[in-house]
């Protein structure tokens, strides 16, 4: 479940979790997380819990509400956003990034359901704010095999972008920047050469064309073949030499 | 019955990522029939499993049989559309029906589902099924277009300007959808027709590509390999387990190398007489 930290002049003075589908925010005695301060107007804002994702909403409030430093009428919410009203600021952490309280696995394909008796009532699924509480029909099964995922992405390929030199030929001298994820060597319909940027470097494939390239003097037939450096690539009888500066 | 191999170049795809233990993806396809079926399946265990696979047999087998005996570009007396129309509908929905049965009886597939995506090309047009967030997506002049759209709550959401596609890009929210196969006893199924061109590429893939890759880097990818479709797939399947491969990615991708326009009824009994 995601939580909100109450924070004034940067202590922390509460912490709720948001365990209703909608969690007010202001001076009146009324809202989840009341704030008595002038500032801050009697509903001030709302947050909106849907699915896994929870959104902020400014309920038109005097002051307004902000957003890491933006003003917002509604909004996303990602980790360690903070989230301005009056004097103070609310600072959230989502479930996923908390840990795996919920032990649900919220990469894998789910099938959202309204209530059978909601369903009956109105099959078409309504927008999703006025829609009555959705309901994840995650299995038991399914919870139970399920795995803490690792969100981090892998790192960006190489710093250091590859170079391709042409060696002999009319184009003797140039020099090619591989910056893209692909970049294709050779002529169309006759003989085409792709090299792939991966994290774990530059790959030669063949495309196209009776004859294969050559590495090195070696065709490299159909598969991935990984450049060294001053790997030397041979094609339509221009060589060329790999480099990463 | 007509053969599309001259005019149809297809090949598929499916692994199972870097995360998960199982693949839960099941896709078919045939190139003289002119067919794809793409399924991302879910539910416990293996379920998820059955369920695509049932998906995918069902709809092969039901569709390589209605074909034999009926042309899919022939107007129904019902109601003036091409047979194709009912042939995917009650395929699909036929898969449906085996899925829920088997959940019904096998305690250890009960709540299984999946998502399918089917193309049944013919008469110089494709026809697609789809139910849930499986994709199809489009390749012309150079440029790429998502033809299907999901049935999943950030597509209701952004719909109904809730949500910005930017926002969208970070939700926790992208697995969840509002229809899947084999869920409920039965299923709406989203059938739309499209004009096909030769030159035209289409990319049938799982969420599993296409939450992991920018639609512009896909773009890119097709436009770069469209010489060699194999090697296009495997590279859109690589560069999605590069990126951190969270989910199962499947994909199958559909060359026009020319047209091929339904033949009238004298001439193809005719070929079939030569055939």
């Amino acid at each position: 479940m995601a939580k909100l930290l109450l924070c004034l002049d940067g202590t922390v003075v509460k912490e709720f979790r948001l365990n209703r589908e909608r969690f007010t925010v202001g001076r009146r005695p009324t809202n989840d997380i009341q704030i008595d301060n002038l500032a801050v107007s009697g509903e001030h804002a709302a947050l909106l819990t849907v699915g896994g994702d929870v959104f902020v909403e400014d309920l038109d409030s005097t002051n307004g509400t902000v957003v890491n430093g933006k003003p917002t009428k509604r909004q996303l919410l990602q980790d360690g956003d903070e989230i301005i009203i009056g004097k103070y600021m609310l600072k959230f952490w989502s479930e996923n990034a908390a840990g795996s309280d919920a032990g649900t696995d919220y990469e894998k394909t789910m099938m959202l359901r309204v209530p059978p008796a909601v369903a009956a009532a109105a099959p078409a699924p309504a927008p999703v704010a006025a829609a009555p509480r959705p309901v994840v029909a995650a299995s038991a099964a399914a919870v139970a095999a399920s795995a803490v995922q690792t969100g981090a992405r892998p790192a960006e390929p190489a710093s250091s972008p590859g170079v391709v030199k042409v060696l002999t030929g009319g184009n003797a001298g140039r020099e090619l920047m591989l910056t893209k994820n692909l970049t294709t060597l050779g002529k169309a319909g006759v003989q085409v050469a792709v090299i792939t940027r991966r994290p774990q470097g530059y790959f030669i494939t063949h495309v196209e064309g009776a004859q294969t390239p050559k590495v090195n003097g070696v065709q490299i037939g159909q598969s991935a073949r990984k450049l060294e450096e001053e790997d030397l690539i041979e094609l339509l009888g221009v060589q060329m030499a790999f480099f990463t500066h | 019955m007509v053969n599309l191999t001259q005019a149809l170049d297809i090949t598929g795809l499916t692994d199972s990522g870097q995360v998960r233990e199982h693949n839960e993806d099941a896709i078919g396809f045939d190139a003289a029939d002119g067919f794809v079926v793409l399924a991302d399946g879910m539910g416990g265990y293996n379920a998820g499993e059955v369920a695509s696979g049932i998906a995918v047999e069902v709809i092969a087998h039901l569709l390589r049989e209605m074909l034999l005996k009926n042309a899919p570009e022939r107007a129904l007396q019902a109601h003036g559309q091409p047979a194709a129309y009912d042939m995917l509908e009650h395929a699909v929905r036929q898969a449906n029906a085996s899925i829920y049965g088997t959940a019904q009886s096998q305690p250890q597939c009960a709540g299984m589902g999946t998502t399918v995506v089917v193309g049944l090309y013919f008469d110089n047009r494709v026809l697609v099924a789809h139910v849930g967030d499986s994709r199809l997506y489009r390749l012309r002049g150079g440029a790429l277009e998502q033809i299907t759209r999901d049935h999943s709550l950030l597509q209701e959401q952004l719909d109904s300007g809730l949500i910005t596609a930017e926002e969208a890009r970070h939700s926790a929210n992208r697995n969840l959808v509002t229809r899947a196969v084999g869920i409920d006893p039965d299923v709406a199924v989203d059938l739309s027709e499209f004009e096909t061109q030769p030159g035209d590429l289409y990319l049938f893939c799982s969420d599993g590509l296409s939450d992991m890759l920018e639609d512009g880097d896909i773009a890119d990818t097709l436009n770069t390999l469209r010489a060699n479709l194999p090697l296009a797939a495997e590279q859109l399947v690589q560069m999605a387990n590069d990126a951190g491969g969270r989910d199962n990615i499947s994909v199958v991708l559909v060359g026009i190398k020319r047209d091929y326009p339904a033949q009238s009824g004298l001439w193809s009994r005719l070929t079939s007489w030569l055939g």
